[in-house]
This record gives structure tokens, C-alpha cells and sequence, in this order.
């Protein structure tokens, strides 16, 4: 039963690879003799600053470059050994994606069947295979991000720490995730061994039948709070915090010494500030176009930013303890809700998808498609406004800036969805009751 | 060759007269400086013939650096191409029993729809083929455009790069502002020079055509101004004429670009070796106008506020979803 779950998992991975790898191969030859690339404009970014640290410069000596220098050293064989190493780097990645899934699904006892569709629905999800192959880096983001999830699960903090920090500064959008591993590291965390222990998946005729079943609500407002605040002073958390923290601020002090200004205003200062007049799939686009001339006012800076604050708390405060599902939702919502979003932020999220499908009570036919085909045609709707505003130069503005509009609504929509339909489940166990049948899984 | 010298001098003495006024450009500066605008006048004419030549050392590459500080400092004296050789002396000897192809046809257009557009140009030289593969057997010559871009519109230097490696261009450079991502209201002016190299194999009858593609930035926006500013778009400090029509669209118009022709003999002393570059002399070409589309003052304070309660809206929605559900 092992080795055919193994051999399953072996040929999803395989097939996985081989589609990547001939991409690749398609985007070298498209490259070399269609007008068109096929690689993204952000590749060539990352290939020009690693070519200039592989001369002994900066990165930063490329217009547009705003990543971590990390990310031009990781792609120094691209001048040195080929051009393509970048993308098959990524597309490594996207593989560890595939894998780290199906780690974690085990780990909560998710049965093989499930697991290998919930791996499927990363692997072959053509937004995942496409951004890697096209060298866009998200991948090893989410490779990252889902590897110290795994540590927290096998109680390794100290590790999930410093990989956590890591990223961070790499890419900043985890810090979003700051406060919930803050949380589930509290009082709650270690069992009795000192160990965590995990909830396991269990099949939602059981939990229907609601017999010895240990699953809770999601906990309410103030004893989060509580909760919270009671945590900062456990161990654990604040190890957690400290090395995290510690991670962020010697790679950011590390590179402010080799490269200066240019790496803190291009990879840092430059991604909290940003306000983009171009057209984006985000609600502010159009806004942010109107009033550029004359900058923002205090207050329109406040009221862009107080929806997304909103929203990020109150996912917290509900669902921390359930940590893939709490992820997940902010991930969502902080896309939904920034002012500006592109289709790589999308990659975000579905890694974190396939975690929280086993728990969802919400069947393909019919409201799963309906969620995909709202979610999916409202981006299509977008998609041909900005065409017509783009390549054919029609004023389109308002019925782009419309689209945006009910783009948001659909991700809006899609997320009360997932909320109506999750069987809410804690990562970790507080305590085990006496008598009770649920069985846990320790680590 | 020496009849030009009346019309000609009193022509420069005009332009004298003009460069001293605030709103001169640099592409009638060095037009008048080097011979006047209409080749047809100016090729047949003696006088200015040593004016539509010039030198410079094979160190120095680029011709277009020149228009730089005029694009974009609006009160610099205006620098010309005269400025870019060091003397005329430079040119003594080297150019004399050469028989240089003069330009006989050109013609640009803007090709595309939307915010990515071409600049199509096609050339043709007046010398007869076997005067052109003499001279290009002596030399090396290079086909050099200079494409002043308006305010609102750019050449992304990496993706011309890109023509470089396939060897559609033998060099190109971008001046001034290369800020892909600014738009018109925070952007400068730029400058494209594209070096095309001339080989006897490169089109039969030396019919040349040369794509350059461009993208436009967002305009600045529409304002609502008095009847008297009509038509008029105030953009740091300096009122630019921009015009729109009622239906939201920024009009952008291209002057004319200058070519040249830049050439050496094939056997170079490294001691002495000199790009001789002549002006071309094109005849100013029709103006090509592009639309693009912008933003309208009239919307923004319905955009703002719907966008804003729409994403308070949907903020509130999921908050009340972790309530309930």
C-alpha cells in the first residue's frame, strides 16, 4: 500500500516534471525565434542583476530589479553555466511545492486519494506551471513558506524561524503571517512531550455524525485576544519572534552594508510604497491613476489601507488556530485588497489551496465549479477591457476600472464560499480529553 | 557648390536670431547649423556641404547624446551636433574624392494600435547601386537614426537590446529618461539612436526598412481649464500643447528624426581613426500622430468614493462571515 501510494505520488511528480521541463525547452526556442517571448520580463530582470554580480557589481545597477540580492546569487548560473538554469530552478521549486503538500496531508492523516488530488491541484494548476516556467521566482516562496509550516507542525520552531525570517525579507507579503504562528505557538502548542500535536484529518461522515468529535468552533474575538496576549510570553513564541526577527534584520543589515540605499529603497522601502498608475487587476488602479499628479491625502491613504487591516484582523482573530485555512484566507484577502495586484500574486494562494481541501465540505459539482467559473470569468472580464484599453487603445478606463470592481467581488464571494464550507480544524491539539475518540497524530 | 552661401547664411542668421528665444528645439538648431532642413535644397549646394559633415573619433559611439541636456533641461543652451566633433580640421582630407550616397527617399510611418506602436521607416538611397557597393567596399557605413520621442511616449532600452543580439540592429541606445514605469506627468523627454549597418547584401537597391518599437505612458490626465487655456495642459512649469478631444485621448505628435551616415575606410590606423558623419538631410517627414487614451479629471469623485465603500463593503461582507459562519 505504501510503495503504490509512493509510486502514485512518483508518477504525478514525474509527469509534473517532464510538462515543466518541456515548457522550458518550448520557452527557449519561442524566445529565440517568435516575436513573442515566452519568458517573462521579470527573467530578464533576474538574469541581467545576477550577470552584473557575476562582473563584481551590484544587482541593483538593473533597472527594476527589487528583489533580495539573495535571488540574483541563486541565479549566477545563468551567465556562468546556462541561461535556463533560472526557470529550472523555479520549476525545481514548484516540485518541493508538489511534495511539501503531500507532507503535510500526511501529517494530518489525509488519506492517499485525497492527497494526490490535492498535490494535482497544484502541479498541474496552469497558473503554477507556467509562472515557474516563464521565470517568474513565486515558487520558491511558496516552497519556503509551506517547508516552515512543516517544521512548526513537527515542532522544529527554531528552524521554522529561521526560515520564516528568511523569507521575509526575500519577499515580504509573509509577514502577513507574523501574528497567527505567533499565536499557535502559545500555551496551546506543546503537548505533553513537548512536542506538538497534530489534529488529524477524519472523514466528514464521522464529523457529521458529531460523535466524540473534538473539532471546535473557531474561538471567539476576546479569548483570542486572550489568547494572544497571554502568548507572547511563552518560550517558544518568543524565540519564535526573536530569531525570525533576528533572520529579517542581519539579511537586511547585511545587504544595506554591501549595496546601500539602492538595495533599501529598490527591495524594501520601494514594495511598501507602491502605488502603481497602471492599469492592474486591483480596485485602486484607475484611483491611484486620477490623483498621482497631485499625490494622496492622509486620509485616502488610510481609507485604502483600513479594509485590508480589517479583514487581516479579523481572519486572525477567528481562525488562527486553524493555520493553513487562517493563511490561506489572508493570503486571499491580502491580494484581494492591495492597491496593486498582478496574476504571480495568485501563486500565493494556490499553494496554500490544496491544504485545506480535504476540509472543505464544498463538492466540485456544483458550487466548487461555480467558484472557479466566478472567479475565473470575472478575471476574463477584466482581461478583455484591459486588452481593448492596451492593444487597441480604446477609453476604457471606467469599464476597466468596473471590472476591477466585480473582479473583487468574485474573490469576495469565493471567500465567504470557502468560509460557509470549511470544517473548521486546529492545526494542533491543545489537550487530549479523557475517553474522547479522536485519534491525534503526535510528532 | 557655392551658390548656397546667401540663402544659407541668411538662414543661419535667422536661426541665430531664433535660438536666442526661450522655445527653440534642438533639431532645427542642428538642422540650420548643419544645412538646411530640405535636402533638396541643400545637397545641390556647395556651401553647405562642409556644414553637413562632421567628425568625431571612433571612441565616441554615439551620435545622439548630444540632445540630452536639451530634452531635458528646457532652459539649457541648447547643445548641436557641431558641438559633438571637435573641429572640422578633423575632416580634412578624409572626406575629399569620396562619393557619399545621398538619401533620395523617406518615409515614416506609425504602425500598431494601442500603447504599443511601431515607427516604420523606410529608406531609400539615391546613388546607383554600383556607386554604393564602390563606396561600401571602402568603407564602413552605418545608417544612423536619431528619434527625439515626445513626452508620453518611450523606447524600452532592454527590449531594443534584444534586437541587437539578432542582429537586426548593429547598435542602439536610449537617452534621457529611460523610467519605463513613470507616467507622462513624472516622466522626461528621450532620444533613440539606432546605428544600422550597410553592407552591399542588405536589400536589393539599398531599399531599406527599419521597425523601432515604442510604448506610451500614461498621459496626464484631462483638465478642466478656461476657454483661453484650451487645449493646453500646464506640465512642470511649462505649458506644452497637448491637445484632446471630447472623447478622452491625448494627441502626440513625432517630429522629424535626423540620419546620418557614418563611415570610416576599412583600413584604419588605429592612430587616427575617425567616423566621418554626414547629414542625410532628410526632408521633414509627415508628422505621425498617436492617440492615447486617458484618464478624465470628471471622474474622480465618483471613482474614488464607490472604490472605497466597494472594498469597505467587501471587507465588512467577510468580516460578518467569520461571525456567522
Amino acid at each position: 500500500m505504501a510503495s503504490a501510494a509512493a509510486v502514485t505520488l512518483r508518477r504525478v511528480l514525474l509527469a509534473s516534471a517532464a510538462l515543466r521541463l518541456g515548457l522550458v525547452v518550448f520557452g527557449e526556442w519561442q524566445d529565440a525565434h517568435l516575436e513573442v517571448r515566452y519568458t517573462d520580463v521579470d527573467y530578464l530582470v533576474f538574469s541581467d542583476a545576477a550577470a552584473s554580480v557575476a562582473a563584481g557589481g551590484s544587482p541593483f545597477a538593473r533597472a527594476t530589479y527589487r528583489y533580495s540580492p539573495l535571488l540574483a546569487y541563486l541565479l549566477l548560473p545563468n551567465s556562468l553555466l546556462h541561461a535556463a538554469w533560472g526557470k529550472l530552478l523555479f520549476s525545481a521549486s514548484d516540485l518541493l511545492v508538489g511534495l511539501f503538500i503531500d507532507t503535510i496531508l500526511k501529517l494530518r492523516g489525509v488519506p492517499e486519494k485525497m492527497r494526490m488530488w490535492s498535490v494535482i491541484a497544484w502541479l498541474f494548476n496552469p497558473f503554477t506551471f507556467t509562472i515557474g516556467t516563464r521565470g517568474n521566482c513565486e515558487p520558491i516562496v511558496c516552497a519556503v513558506m509551506l517547508w516552515t509550516l512543516i517544521c512548526l507542525m513537527k515542532g522544529r520552531v527554531m528552524q521554522a524561524a529561521f526560515w520564516y525570517g528568511l523569507i521575509v525579507h526575500f519577499r515580504i507579503y509573509p509577514i502577513i503571517y507574523a501574528i497567527p504562528f505567533v499565536i499557535v505557538l502559545g500555551k496551546s502548542y506543546a503537548g505533553v512531550s513537548g512536542r506538538p500535536t497534530l489534529t488529524i484529518w477524519r472523514s466528514e461522515q464521522h464529523l457529521q455524525n458529531g460523535k466524540g468529535s473534538q473539532r471546535e468552533g473557531p474561538t471567539s474575538f476576546l479569548a483570542t485576544l486572550w489568547d494572544f496576549l497571554s502568548n507572547f510570553i511563552t518560550r517558544k513564541a518568543i524565540l519564535f519572534g526573536l530569531l525570525s526577527g533576528s533572520m529579517f534584520f542581519a539579511w537586511t543589515g547585511v545587504f544595506f552594508y554591501l549595496y546601500g540605499w539602492d538595495f533599501l529603497n529598490e527591495a524594501l522601502l520601494y514594495h511598501l510604497t507602491r502605488t502603481d498608475p497602471r492599469h492592474n487587476f486591483s480596485i485602486y488602479f484607475y484611483h491611484i491613476y486620477l490623483h498621482h499628479q497631485q499625490g494622496f491625502s492622509s486620509i485616502q491613504r488610510l481609507a485604502s489601507f483600513l479594509p485590508q487591516l480589517i479583514v487581516q484582523l479579523a481572519l486572525i482573530t477567528r481562525f488562527s488556530s486553524d493555520l493553513p485555512f487562517c493563511m490561506f484566507l489572508q493570503t486571499v484577502a491580502f491580494v484581494a485588497f492591495n492597491k496593486v495586484m498582478t496574476a504571480q500574486y495568485f501563486v500565493w494562494f494556490f499553494c496554500l489551496l490544496p491544504l485545506i481541501l480535504p476540509w472543505s465540505s464544498m463538492k466540485l459539482k456544483w458550487k466548487g465549479l461555480a467558484c472557479m467559473l466566478v472567479w475565473m470569468g470575472t478575471q476574463l472580464h477584466w482581461l478583455i477591457w484591459a486588452y481593448l484599453l492596451e492593444f487597441k487603445g480604446r477609453n476604457v478606463f471606467v469599464q476597466l476600472w468596473v471590472a476591477g470592481l466585480v473582479f473583487l467581488a468574485a474573490n469576495t464571494f469565493v471567500m465567504l464560499m470557502v468560509i460557509k464550507h470549511h470544517k473548521y480544524t486546529p492545526l494542533f491539539l491543545s489537550s487530549v480529553k479523557p475517553g474522547s475518540k479522536v485519534a491525534t497524530k503526535k510528532e | 557648390m557655392a551658390v548656397a552661401g546667401r540663402p544659407c547664411l541668411l538662414a543661419v542668421a535667422l536661426a541665430a536670431a531664433w535660438i536666442s528665444a526661450a522655445s527653440s528645439s534642438p533639431d532645427q538648431v542642428a538642422d540650420c547649423l548643419l544645412g538646411s532642413a530640405s535636402f533638396n535644397h541643400c545637397t545641390a549646394q556647395a556651401g553647405t556641404s562642409q556644414k553637413s559633415i562632421n567628425c568625431m573619433p571612433c571612441s565616441r559611439t554615439y551620435v545622439g547624446d548630444a540632445y540630452l541636456n536639451a530634452l531635458t533641461d528646457h532652459h539649457a543652451h541648447h547643445r548641436d551636433l557641431s558641438e559633438m566633433s571637435d573641429s572640422t580640421e578633423l575632416c580634412k582630407g578624409i572626406t575629399d574624392d569620396v562619393e557619399v550616397p545621398a538619401l533620395s527617399e523617406l518615409r515614416r510611418q506609425l504602425v500598431g494600435e494601442g500603447s504599443h506602436r511601431r515607427l516604420v521607416y523606410s529608406l531609400k538611397f539615391g546613388a546607383c547601386q554600383d556607386a554604393m557597393v564602390n563606396f561600401l567596399d571602402g568603407h564602413d557605413a552605418h545608417l544612423v537614426i536619431v528619434e527625439k520621442l515626445p513626452n508620453g511616449v518611450f523606447a524600452d532600452p532592454f527590449e531594443l537590446q534584444h534586437f541587437v543580439e539578432r542582429k537586426v540592429f548593429l547598435d542602439v541606445a536610449v537617452f534621457g529618461d529611460t523610467n519605463l514605469e513613470l507616467p507622462s506627468a513624472l516622466s522626461n523627454r528621450s532620444a533613440v539612436e539606432i546605428h544600422f549597418d550597410l553592407k552591399p547584401s542588405t536589400s536589393i537597391n539599398f531599399d531599406i526598412v527599419i521597425d523601432l518599437p515604442l510604448h506610451a505612458r500614461y498621459p496626464v490626465r484631462s483638465y478642466k481649464l478656461p476657454w483661453i487655456f484650451n487645449n493646453l495642459v500646464i506640465d512642470s512649469g511649462e505649458v506644452m500643447v497637448q491637445p484632446l478631444d471630447a472623447s478622452g485621448y491625448a494627441a502626440i505628435e513625432f517630429d522629424s528624426p535626423d540620419l546620418f551616415l557614418r563611415y570610416r575606410k576599412k583600413e584604419i590606423q588605429s592612430d587616427s581613426c575617425l567616423w566621418v558623419l554626414k547629414n542625410l538631410e532628410a526632408a521633414p517627414v509627415e508628422k505621425a500622430a498617436w492617440r492615447i487614451p486617458c484618464g478624465d479629471e470628471a471622474h474622480i469623485g465618483f471613482v474614488s468614493s464607490i472604490t472605497f465603500l466597494s472594498a469597505l463593503v467587501c471587507s465588512m461582507s467577510i468580516v460578518l462571515a467569520t461571525l456567522i459562519f
